[in-house]
């Protein structure tokens, strides 16, 4: 199985991302779409309910603009996730791996799992002074995940520079 | 790089130009002229035979050490 290169893990990794980062952000948008325009929306006993249409699932939580925003929040970081982690992946499948493109998108999945989930974890712990052992349990894995790519990003400063070298021995 | 590539002085004295070097060792006109202008990290032990078997020369004709 080739994992990287044009027919590979990587091309099928890469529209699994893509599409979920769009999957991800339709939903935010219609998220947004329902709270602007009270529509699929309902509200009961300091509690509302979203409607999920052609589902009968519902998204649902207590009528406060912490749980707005946690949601909002929420969507806009997975939306930047997987379309980070899938330009990512895009690199991976081009036919020169060590490249300095991968370099910066490596450095964007970085940034976006260390910066966003420990600006998420402070903001549910200080300012909403909630949080469960789920969310940071999450934070918590991004936080590794970043550290990971940090390190595979300076793995491929050191492949680019080799394969320059390489390039230029006559 | 304290490491001078004397080629082109090698190439007078042979009276032989560049594409002839290239075609007889095998590389590219390309690769020789990034190999002549001293942009080169790092030359074969292969191409600096081929050279100085072409050339009728040594290494250190070709090859020369220079403080920075």
């Amino acid at each position: 199985m080739k994992m990287f290169g044009k027919k590979s893990v990587s091309t099928l990794l890469f529209y699994i991302a893509k599409a979920t980062a769009i999957g991800y952000g339709i939903f935010l948008l219609f998220i947004v779409f329902a709270i602007v325009t009270n529509s699929f929306l309902s509200i009961s006993d300091h509690n509302f309910q979203i409607k999920i249409p052609f589902t009968n699932s519902v998204i649902k939580g207590a009528y406060e603009i912490n749980t707005f925003l946690s949601i909002i929040m929420f969507f806009l970081f997975y939306v930047s996730f997987f379309y980070v982690l899938s330009l990512v992946f895009k690199t991976f499948k081009a036919e020169i791996l060590f490249s300095k493109n991968a370099i910066q998108h490596l450095t964007y999945f970085t940034i976006i799992n260390l910066f966003f989930p420990i600006l998420y974890g402070s903001i549910r712990l200080l300012i909403f002074q909630g949080g469960n052992f789920n969310d940071f349990y999450a934070v918590f894995l991004h936080i590794i995940l970043g550290i990971f790519a940090l390190f595979i990003a300076t793995i491929f400063k050191q492949g680019v520079q080799l394969q320059e070298e390489n390039e230029l021995t006559i | 790089m304290p490491i001078l590539v004397n080629l082109d002085v090698m190439l007078v004295k042979r009276k032989m130009k560049s594409k002839e070097l290239a075609e007889k060792i095998g590389i590219t006109t390309a690769n020789l002229s990034i190999l002549k202008s001293g942009k080169a990290k790092a030359i074969r032990f292969s191409t600096l035979e081929a050279i100085c078997k072409v050339l009728d020369c040594q290494p250190s004709d070709i090859l020369e050490y220079t403080e920075e």
